[in-house]
């Protein structure tokens, strides 16, 4: 194989050849090459399916010639942004299903700005949910008592202003 | 980012066991009519720190309305306000991840919710710690003419009781008519010992007749916590011969005289700037001075002003025309 080339071998036993500087941008994958030096040798992937994989590469292309992530400051006069790039927005526009594999993956390969688009869309998406659709949204069961919900309410009415 | 995610993690995971309430497994549970689902398997795994970062990206701040190019106002917006609150109503766990959020930048819109503010944390005090920026608006209608001295009274007492209930508060803007030379105010504000920026706009000195003069503010400016780094107070007639009082420790200052309000003569402001106001900003460093004015100024008038600070050294932020 091309020293530019590393090859990867998903979950369900699928291989793909990925150009080094787009399998670079997994701050995992990267790791790992440094530590195996040149080989052959597939790097194993047994979090990451085929299909996933492939939605994540197809960011990692797109995205292979972006800076490097700086550490994000925590000041709170900081702007923040829920905003997408167009390119991102329409990449992220999956099923609820490959959206939660996308962000699974992301956070177990370490590409961390493909993690912060993927929470991203999920906190877009919680807006103006009321708890019961944010609870199907994520699958969680309401371990809340109704006086416990009630309280927790009641708690929070400062910031439910109408 | 990983790394705020995890922090806010661990000190939600060590918040959980002090909760109001009985402990349970701390993991996300799934939803047992949904165990057939196809996407059951994956997101019945979906890890607390992802959570945790997804509201970490929901907890965005909007740049608000009243700050400065300086100390822009970044608050969260009603929208993520609410949606906070909501996702503290979705599960224990999210409960922990989302207060955290929710009571880290306080927005406070009026007095009715300012009292059930004060409530909430007065029932677990483990919520004010969680305090740092705090914008309080409610300031306008009950300053008015109108309102009961009753209310006025209450609007002091609440806001005292937030100060002195939230001790890590590091930013505090006060928004409309609040009077911060109140000496129960400043009594409250020399607690906060991070505080680091107090923002109060407009400013208004004679809101409080409590002291018969503003030489009495000197006393109660020097008591000011020494952490305090920026003041921003939007001054209106009369009101800048507080700047003669201001503690050396206060290293910037942001002033802004404005004589736009309707009683003000604009003639006159303008010439007490030039007697007073140019001999007391020029002790303090850093100071930066910006100039509001009404149109019907004589501009030969403003340029004696500017003229005035330049002689001194002192560097006009900005001069607009109202």
């Amino acid at each position: 194989m091309s020293a530019n080339k590393v090859k990867l071998s998903t979950s369900d036993q699928e291989e793909f050849d990925v150009d080094r500087d787009v399998a670079n941008r997994s701050v995992l994958i990267k790791n790992m090459l440094e530590d195996l030096g040149d080989s052959d040798q597939a790097i194993p992937l047994p979090n990451v399916s085929a299909n996933v994989l492939k939605k994540v590469l197809e960011w990692c292309e797109h995205h292979k010639k972006d800076p490097e992530p700086i550490a994000e400051d925590l000041d709170d006069n900081r702007r923040k942004t829920t905003e997408i790039s167009d390119w991102d927005a329409k990449f992220i526009q999956v099923d609820q299903e490959m959206l939660f594999e996308i962000i699974l993956a992301a956070n177990y390969l370490d590409i961390k700005p493909l993690l912060d688009v993927g929470c991203k869309t999920v906190a877009n998406m919680i807006k103006g949910k009321q708890p019961e659709e944010i609870r199907k949204l994520f699958n969680i069961v309401n371990d809340f008592t109704p006086e416990e919900e009630a309280q927790i309410k009641k708690e929070n009415e400062w910031a439910e202003d109408r | 980012m990983l790394l705020h995610a995890f922090k806010r993690l661990g000190s939600a995971v060590v918040a959980y066991w002090s909760s109001p309430f009985s402990p349970v497994d701390p993991v996300t549970k799934p939803r047992s009519d949904l165990v057939t689902s196809a996407s059951f398997v994956r997101l019945a795994r979906l890890p607390l720190e992802l959570v945790a970062m997804i509201l970490n990206e929901l907890a965005v701040l909007d740049e608000l309305d009243g700050g400065t190019a300086r100390a822009p106002m970044m608050a969260p917006s009603r929208e993520i306000r609410m949606a906070l609150s909501r996702c503290a109503r979705v599960s224990r766990s999210w409960y922990l991840l989302a207060r955290e959020h929710l009571y880290r930048s306080i927005v406070v819109v009026n007095l009715c919710h300012c009292e059930a503010f004060v409530s909430a944390i007065e029932r677990n005090p483990d919520l004010a710690l969680l305090s740092r920026n705090l914008v309080l608006f409610g300031g306008t209608l009950l300053a008015s003419p109108s309102a009961s001295e009753a209310r006025f009274e209450r609007r002091y007492d609440l806001l005292v009781r937030v100060l002195r209930l939230c001790p890590r508060l590091e930013r505090v803007r006060l928004m409309h008519n609040w009077d911060i030379f109140c000496p129960l105010v400043i009594d409250a504000l020399t607690n906060l010992n991070n505080l680091s920026s107090l923002y109060c706009r407009p400013f208004v000195l004679k809101i409080v007749e409590q002291y018969s003069s503003i030489l009495d503010a000197h006393d109660l400016l020097s008591r000011l916590p020494p952490s305090l780094s920026y003041l921003f107070v939007d001054g209106t007639v009369g009101s800048y011969d507080f700047l003669h009082h201001v503690p050396s420790t206060i290293g910037l200052v942001e002033y802004r005289l404005s004589n736009t309000h309707q009683r003000c003569d604009p003639t006159f402001v303008f010439q007490e700037l030039e007697a007073d106001l140019v001999e007391g900003v020029k002790a303090i460093p850093g100071s930066h001075i910006n100039i509001l004015h009404k149109a019907d100024v004589d501009s030969a008038l403003v340029g004696r002003v500017v003229a005035g600070f330049a002689a001194q050294g002192v560097e006009l932020a900005a001069i607009r025309t109202a």
